[in-house]
């Protein structure tokens, strides 16, 4: 087998691929004409080209589709972030139906909204203990009695009116019951507050839920 | 790119696994018989596509336009030759290990399906020595022969997807056909079936 130039190689190799312009394919038509060493080559080429190309076409023994449960397919997810938000929300959910349950049992004016809209009270009850001199120390030990008072000068759901100044005036009853309320609010505010948490963690979740959704069904 | 593969493709970018895979089981063929060839061995060329696709996915945001496949078959390709690589620096074992059951290994298998007995023999023997051969080049050149002459793609295609210059895609295919023309001729079985044709 006669060894050929690399120029002349990259010149068969261009031609069997249809690659010269008229002139040179003429050209390498007529030197192949003439050189049997070139003429040679040129067979040898073609024939392995042909061999390539005929090749079968091989079909993989599995389907390659990619599972959406592959670790690197959720990461590459664009919306992976919304996910921890949908497991948060559920759980949210899951409080806010605790907290439901256990708020039923609560007496509508010991209910979070009434001790809440109780409270901006406090700031003015403390202002007249100490206008009053009523000692912190003698109010204490009344306290069951100015819940009592208290809740009697308070109808059951009326929130404002449990809010309000006594009706009889009393800066002492007023004093009492502005000591009492913080200890008696405490649980119901924190409930209060754990529900609207859980309540806005479930709103995300819904949110996310819902963009979810329609990136998946837009296309 | 076909309007319905422009759909999926974005429909993927925003996250829809199964518009991808509508994808993957439109080019899966494709990329598959690239990495055989490029890495000889079915299983192994089974994983590499499967890390193909899944790379794919994660990249698709890097995606920029134009040709899908060449975009594939562009990660398909340095997946296959890192694999390479990586198959270089540990023991391995040949494919030629695995000559004496063609079935259990169809890439040595060849495409026509009504042969004579001789005539088989021939053409397995002729795909074997190719696959041999192939094996033999260097991986630029392996890469451009693959999808030049096996895969059949244009000199642009191959420049686009190995991210060479047209020159360089030239010169490597030119290149690799000669080491084959050497590597094949010199075995004589290889020849005479060559010259059969």
């Amino acid at each position: 087998m006669a060894t050929l130039s690399d120029a002349d190689l990259d010149l068969l190799s261009a031609y069997l691929d249809g690659m010269l312009p008229a002139d040179e394919r003429a050209r390498v038509e007529q030197r192949l004409e003439h050189e049997p060493a070139l003429r040679a080559a040129c067979a040898d080429l073609r024939r392995i080209i042909t061999a390539l190309h005929e090749l079968p076409a091989l079909q993989p023994r599995r389907s390659l589709a990619v599972d959406a449960a592959h670790p690197r397919i959720r990461r590459a997810l664009p919306w992976r972030w919304l996910r921890p938000l949908q497991y948060a929300g559920s759980l949210a959910l899951v409080i806010m139906a605790v907290l439901g349950v256990t708020l039923a049992g609560v007496p509508a004016n010991q209910s979070p909204l009434a001790m809440n809209l109780a409270a901006p009270a406090l700031p003015a009850a403390e202002e007249a203990t100490a206008e009053g001199g009523a000692p912190f120390a003698a109010a204490a030990p009344a306290d069951d009695a100015a819940r009592s008072r208290s809740t009697e000068q308070a109808p059951a759901g009326d929130a404002v009116a449990g809010a309000a100044p006594p009706a009889d005036g009393s800066g002492e009853l007023l004093a009492g019951g502005a000591q009492v309320a913080p200890r008696a609010a405490d649980p119901p505010v924190m409930t209060h507050l754990g529900l609207g948490l859980a309540g806005l963690i479930a709103l995300a979740a819904l949110v996310a839920t819902t963009m979810r959704a329609i990136l998946v069904r837009s296309r | 790119m076909a309007e319905e593969e422009r759909r999926h493709v974005d429909a993927a970018v925003r996250g829809d696994v199964e518009s991808f895979n509508m994808l993957v089981r439109a080019h899966e063929s494709r990329v598959y018989g690239v990495c055989v060839r490029l890495v000889g061995d079915r299983d192994d060329a089974a994983d590499v596509a499967q890390d193909t696709f899944i790379s794919a996915f994660s990249r698709l945001s890097t995606y920029r336009g134009g040709s899908f496949r060449a975009w594939l078959l562009r990660i398909a390709t340095n997946a296959a030759l890192d694999f390479l690589r990586a198959r270089r620096r540990r023991p391995t074992v040949s494919i030629d290990a695995h000559d004496d059951d063609p079935d259990d290994h169809p890439v040595l298998q060849v495409a026509d399906a009504t042969p004579t007995p001789e005539m088989a023999l021939d053409q397995r023997e002729l795909a074997q020595a190719i696959q041999r051969a192939l094996a033999q080049l260097p991986d630029d050149q392996r890469t451009a022969i693959v999808l030049r002459d096996v895969e059949g793609f244009d000199y642009a295609e191959v420049a686009e997807i190995t991210r060479a210059s047209l020159g360089t895609v030239k010169s490597r295919i030119s290149r690799g056909r000669a080491r084959l023309r050497d590597i094949l001729t010199a075995d004589g079985t290889v020849r005479t079936a060559l010259s059969s044709e």
